[in-house]
Parts: structure tokens; C-alpha cells; sequence
């Protein structure tokens, strides 16, 4: 064996020689697959979903559960299942020593005719639509990938919004440039109202009974009172209040939060307040009350408000029965439904109470029931009951509130369909294909991102 | 559940073999950020959020917003480099890894790779090979500058070497220029110098080193290899007549190797 020092680098010596490498290959011993593998994902709602990978010849594997696993659990099996699930995992591999993976992507399939299809086209369309329409105002578009399906990249715009004297003049605008009077679908978050149902209001006030917009209480008064609440904050300049009985005039009354305080009655009596409540700050871009009120004053003629779903009606239930208020929100939590022997009454707080007689078919009575749904029993024999409606709530406006809409609701007729408070970018991918399809098979338009977010309090 | 469930659960978990709940996440595509509310790249952390790779794979970074897994191999048809993202997404290896090699110095990869001596590295950005393996290696000598001097009696080779760390070792083996400063006799074409493979082993830094083969008069369009077996490796030189010598089995290591492309220069100490 020879001996010899290695010098890497010699600074000194300018000689210099030139080597090439051409190629580098593995003989043995590269592993026989590779493999990524996503987290658990939660879409938030059982969806149906087409997982893809990128190459398209990568293996792909998916499992699904309608309950929460660990990435590393056993179960559910990497069986590639066909359905509506919430919660998923995907992951790809390849074998090719010279392939690289180079995404995963959970795309919402979209259930046509029993036959599942992509979207990919879908996007092109809309992405064509939306740069038509570049100059109307919207804030956001899309343009499609098309080699691996809808990959949305944001183009800002201008919004053309600038002051609460023209907040909306780029809707009318495009309205114009439709060249046909179609309705104008107006999606938004509401206090009260049918949910992913669309209904026509041909006024303010109209829309405003519809979305609790308004409210009216009836509110009675014992001698002395100095102040009542009511469930929500009020607008503070969206209230009247007269006296209905007791004959006295209120004084010095002002309004804070949900309260109303005034000079101490002289005698008992009952108050009727009107007012307009403030929507929650977190959800005043969307605040359906508002962007239908705009709309009219826009000259919009036709309108039809949509409230999201996903909240929760008020509930009670005892010895078998169930009674649900018909809608969501919180106005019904504390609503009082009393069996008694000739009849049912309803008391809706701050509400007048409804009286229903007593009849031989029950359900037929039920059916007619205003505020309230009631489930019997299987056997049912008219009950000693008092129940209390508690648990209500408004969902939130938000991606999950709208892809459930966008599930749940189709537009009756071709026409534009407004998803205020939030841009295309900021919606999630299958949201933006759930109202991407609805266009699609509804021959609707849809429009994401408005300007309601610099006007939060228009009730008024 | 209480904090003293959740705070067992998080720390003994894994003793028992029951580990805690994961929340489930949001983003519904990885590799390529397009909107930073649903996408994210396959190397993203967030707490317990993350996806995972196999053994035998690496996840590179193209941009900030997009990143890639590959296979954790050297196998290179020697791109040029860097590859700023060209073409994008084609799924194919050499094409748009603009973060594979660590570069020093200015290699000219136009064609192939023609690294310098003096100035020039190429090193894999990541290690490969947990176990045994066998890699092939295509170069050549190309031209010299320079002069090269040496005491009479001496001898130096010159050259690249594919050059890796092992067991508290240097390893290389590469194509170089050797001399054999006043031997005409030289074991190769009767001259003073010529080109030829040359393998060698450095233990520690600064200190002697070894040689174990050198062959002479290689050919052009040389190939080299490189192989393990267990904790031995052995090199391999691909002779005139077109068939393998080996090198005898050294004791290396186990682990993942770094491999790197970097000149070197070799000085013999005794008189052939």
C-alpha cells in the first residue's frame, strides 16, 4: 500500500484541470417506492371528493371517515371509498426513480346525473366570465389550470366602491350589462328567517320582516320601571317605541346596547318597541338586511334574499315530544309552548302569545302551527306539557356556511347571485366550485366580493 | 376532559402506545400554494400538522410556493444548473429542482457538468442510501491549465472527485491527470504523465492519506462506481478492455451519504 497526501485545493499551483460528470445512475439499492401522505383533512361538512394527484400516473390512495382519525391510525382502510365524507386522507406514491410528485389536491366532485365529474371546465368558463366583467367592479377572479383541474390564482381588481353616497353603483352597473332583467339572488347572514330557501321580497320592509330586520316587541311595564331589554343590540338609529296601554308618555329614553332606559312610569302599562338590530360585527359585511335594502335603493326590482344555513333551532323535548322552532337563530331561544287541555300556546319572547285549539287530528293542528314545529311520539296522546326552547343559534358567514348553502340551494331562475363580504380568494376552493357548478347548472352568475364591508350599519 | 387527562394524554401517550388526537386540517391541496387559506406545500409545519414522507424520500422546495418529493438517489443526467423552475410541474427528475445541488464556485453545466479543479463544487442537497447500494458514475477528463510542478521522484494526480463522507472518513474517487515528475517510465504510455482514475481514502483532516487503486491510461467516457455491502464499501474502475476492477472491501460505515463533486489533488510521497 502507497502512501499519499491529499490537497483539495492547491492556492498556489495555477494548475487546473477540467473535469465533466455526464451522468449518475443507481445500480442498486434505490427504494423500490416513495410515498407523501397528507394529514387528516376536514372539509367541515360530508362531501363528496375526487382526490388527484400531479403527475396523473402516480398511485393514489384516499381513505374517508365521518368521524376523525389520526394520521396514523389503522382504520379507515386506504380503500379509495366513493362518497360523502368529512374527513380525509390522501397520499401518493411512485416508483419511478426519475418521477417526482408533485401535488395532491382534494377536489369536490360534483354529482351529476349519478355520474361524478370534474370541474375543470367549469373554472375556464368562469374565469372567461369574470374578466369579462373585470371592469364592473368585482375583486377578485379566477383563471383555471387546466392540465390538473380548477387551480385558482387571484387577480386583484380595482373595486370601484369609494364612498357610502355610491356604494353600489357597479352593481347596477353589471345588472345593466346583463341587458335582461333577471333577479338578483342576494346571499347574506341573517337573525331570523327560512334559511338556503329564496325568498322574493318586492320591499325594504318586506325584506326586512323577512331577516328580522326589524323587530317589535310588545313590552309590558309595572309602575315605576326605569328600563326593559330586548334580545339583541340595537341600531342607534334604528328605533321608535310608543306606549300602547297605561296612559303615560315616556321620558328622557335612551338606548344602549339592548337596553332602553327612560324616566320612571308612573303607572303599569305596555310599551310597543321597534328597532332595528345592529348585526354582529363579525358578520356586517353579509348582513342580509342591509344588502337587501341596498338593492332597492340601487332600483334593483327584483330581489330575492337567501339566508346561509348551519346554525341551530331552538329545542325542547320531553316524555317523547320535540318541539324545534322553525327557523334558526336566537330570537326563539325562551319560547314557551304549553299543552293544555283545548289548546297549545305559543310564547315567543317579546311576541304576543298565539293561541291554537285543540283539535281531534293532531298533526293537522300541528301543520298549521306558525313559530313552532312539533314531533309526537309514535303514539301520541295529547300531553300535561310546558316546554322551553332553548339552543338557537344563526351560523356564522363563512366558507362552511356557504358551501352548505351551495348544496342545499339552487337559484329557481337564471339571474345573478351575490355572495357579499368575501372575495373569490378567500372562499375555499370547493366553495368556489359548489357556486362554479350552481352557475353552471342553474345558468346563473355569480359574483363574489362586494363593498357592503364599508358600510356596516345601513339598517337605519 | 380535564387538564389532568389532557396533560397524561399528551405525555405518556406514546408509552402506552395510545397517542393524542390530532385535529384534523383545513388545506385541501399540498405541493402548490395558489391561495394560502386551502393550500399548503408538502414541507409545511404547523404545530402536529404535517405531511409525511417514506424513508426512502425528500421533499425539495421549487419556490415559496411550491415544493416537490423526490426519491433520495444522486441519479442525475447532469441538468444545467441552477433550473429556475423550467418547465414547471412536468413530474420529471432534472427538470425544475432548482434546489437539488448546492453549487460552488462557477461549474459550466451548458453541457453536462465541466467542474474546475480549483474552484468548483456540486454536492446533492440532501443524503442518500440508508442501506446498501451500488452507483454508476459517467465522466471524463476534459482539458488542463496550467502548469503543474513537483519534486523528481514525486507524483500528483489532479482531478474531480465524487467524494462523500463515511465513518469519520473522506472517501473519493474521480478521473484526474497524473504525473510522475523525471519517470519516463511511467506504468502507463511511456510518458511523464497521462490520465487515469484514482481512489483514495483521507482519514481525519490535513493528515496522510491513502490511495488503494489507481488505474491508469483511462479511457475516455470514463465510468466509475461506488458500492456497499453491510459497512464495507468498495470502488469500482471500468478498465481499457471494458471490464470492472474493484478495489478490495474497506471498512466504511452505515448511514446516509452525501455525495459531492469536488477537485482535488493527490501527492504521492515515494518513487514508483
Amino acid at each position: 500500500m502507497k502512501f499519499y497526501q491529499l490537497q483539495p485545493n492547491v492556492p498556489d499551483d495555477s494548475y487546473n484541470v477540467f473535469v465533466r460528470v455526464s451522468s449518475v445512475q443507481t445500480v442498486s439499492g434505490a427504494p423500490s417506492s416513495i410515498t407523501v401522505t397528507t394529514p387528516v383533512v376536514d372539509l367541515g361538512l360530508p362531501l363528496l371528493v375526487r382526490p388527484r394527484v400531479h403527475p396523473s400516473g402516480l398511485g393514489l390512495q384516499w381513505r374517508a371517515s365521518n368521524s376523525p382519525f389520526n394520521p396514523w391510525d389503522a382504520t379507515p382502510s386506504w380503500s379509495n371509498p366513493v362518497g360523502e365524507y368529512r374527513y380525509w386522507q390522501v397520499r401518493a406514491t411512485t416508483t419511478g426513480i426519475g418521477t417526482l410528485i408533485e401535488r395532491i389536491e382534494l377536489k369536490l366532485a360534483v354529482v351529476l346525473s349519478g355520474t361524478i365529474y370534474g370541474s375543470t371546465s367549469v373554472s375556464a368558463t368562469m374565469n372567461a366570465r369574470y374578466a369579462a366583467w373585470g371592469s364592473t367592479g368585482g375583486n377578485t377572479g379566477v383563471s383555471g389550470d387546466i392540465s390538473v383541474g380548477p387551480a385558482y390564482t387571484c387577480e386583484i381588481w380595482l373595486d370601484s366602491w369609494t364612498n357610502f353616497g355610491t356604494p353600489y353603483d357597479y352593481r347596477h352597473q353589471f345588472i345593466s350589462n346583463v341587458g335582461m332583467e333577471v333577479p338578483l339572488y342576494v346571499i347574506g347572514w341573517a337573525y331570523d328567517g327560512d334559511v338556503a330557501k329564496s325568498v322574493y321580497v318586492s320591499n325594504i320592509d318586506e325584506a326586512y320582516e323577512a331577516f328580522g330586520g326589524v323587530l317589535t316587541h310588545d313590552i309590558p311595564l309595572s309602575a315605576g320601571a326605569t328600563s326593559f331589554s330586548v334580545p339583541l343590540k340595537i341600531s342607534p338609529v334604528g328605533w321608535t317605541i310608543s306606549v300602547v296601554s297605561g296612559g303615560f308618555a315616556l321620558r328622557n329614553v335612551v338606548v344602549s346596547g339592548n337596553t332602553v332606559r327612560f324616566g320612571a312610569v308612573p303607572s303599569s302599562g305596555v310599551v310597543r318597541f321597534r328597532y332595528h338590530p345592529a348585526p354582529p360585527s363579525d358578520n356586517h359585511t353579509a348582513y342580509l338586511p342591509s344588502l337587501l335594502r341596498a338593492a332597492f335603493l340601487l332600483g334593483c326590482r327584483h330581489v330575492v334574499g337567501v339566508r346561509v344555513p348551519g346554525g341551530a333551532v331552538a329545542s325542547a323535548s320531553a316524555a317523547g315530544w320535540t318541539v324545534m322552532a322553525r327557523r334558526e337563530g336566537v330570537l326563539y331561544n325562551g319560547t314557551v309552548v304549553q299543552f293544555l287541555p283545548d289548546r297549545l300556546e305559543v310564547s315567543v319572547p317579546y311576541r304576543s302569545k298565539r293561541t291554537y285549539p285543540r283539535q281531534s287530528d293532531m298533526m293537522s293542528m300541528f301543520s298549521r302551527i306558525e313559530e313552532v314545529s312539533v314531533i309526537p311520539p309514535s303514539h301520541p296522546s295529547w300531553p300535561g306539557l310546558t316546554l322551553t326552547l332553548s339552543g338557537g343559534y344563526s351560523a356564522n358567514y363563512n366558507p362552511a356556511s356557504l358551501l352548505a348553502l351551495a348544496n342545499l340551494w339552487t337559484p329557481e331562475l337564471p339571474g345573478v347571485v351575490l355572495v357579499p363580504g368575501m372575495g373569490l380568494c378567500d372562499v375555499l376552493k370547493y366553495v368556489a366550485e359548489a357556486f362554479v357548478s350552481m352557475m353552471q347548472s342553474a345558468r346563473c352568475m355569480v359574483v363574489f366580493g362586494t363593498s357592503v364591508m364599508h358600510v356596516p350599519y345601513i339598517t337605519g | 376532559m380535564s387538564w389532568l387527562t389532557q396533560w397524561f394524554q399528551d405525555w405518556f401517550g406514546d408509552w402506552f402506545g395510545r397517542r393524542h388526537q390530532i385535529p384534523p386540517v383545513p388545506y385541501t391541496r399540498y405541493g402548490r400554494v395558489f391561495d394560502q387559506s386551502t393550500d399548503r406545500l408538502f414541507g409545511f409545519q404547523e404545530g402536529s400538522w404535517q405531511c409525511e414522507v417514506s424513508s426512502g424520500a425528500v421533499i425539495l422546495s421549487r419556490t415559496d410556493t411550491d415544493d416537490y418529493v423526490r426519491m433520495r438517489v444522486p441519479d442525475t443526467d447532469c441538468p444545467p444548473l441552477p433550473e429556475p423552475n423550467a418547465p414547471l410541474d412536468s413530474g420529471l427528475a432534472d427538470e425544475a429542482e432548482p434546489n437539488r445541488w448546492q453549487i460552488i464556485g462557477t461549474p459550466n453545466t451548458s453541457n453536462k457538468w465541466l467542474i474546475k479543479q480549483q474552484t468548483d463544487q456540486i454536492q446533492l442537497a440532501y443524503t442518500c442510501y440508508s442501506g446498501d447500494f451500488v452507483i454508476e458514475v459517467s465522466s471524463d477528463y476534459v482539458s488542463k491549465t496550467g502548469t503543474c510542478t513537483g519534486e523528481i521522484g514525486t507524483m500528483s494526480w489532479d482531478g474531480v472527485a465524487l467524494m462523500f463522507e463515511l465513518g469519520g472518513k473522506t472517501y473519493g474517487i474521480g478521473v484526474t491527470w497524473s504525473h510522475h515528475f523525471g519517470v519516463t517510465e511511467v506504468p502507463w504510455s511511456g510518458e511523464q504523465s497521462g490520465r487515469s482514475y484514482l481512489l483514495f481514502v483521507a482519514q481525519g483532516s490535513g493528515v496522510p492519506l491513502h490511495a488503494e487503486l489507481i488505474i491508469p491510461n483511462a479511457q475516455t467516457d470514463v465510468r466509475y462506481r461506488v458500492e456497499r455491502s453491510g459497512s464495507n464499501i468498495r470502488f469500482g474502475m471500468l478498465n481499457s478492455s471494458g471490464s470492472w476492477v474493484y478495489s478490495q472491501w474497506l471498512a466504511a460505515g452505515t448511514g446516509e451519504i452525501q455525495f459531492r463533486w469536488e477537485g482535488v489533488r493527490v501527492l504521492g510521497g515515494g518513487i514508483l
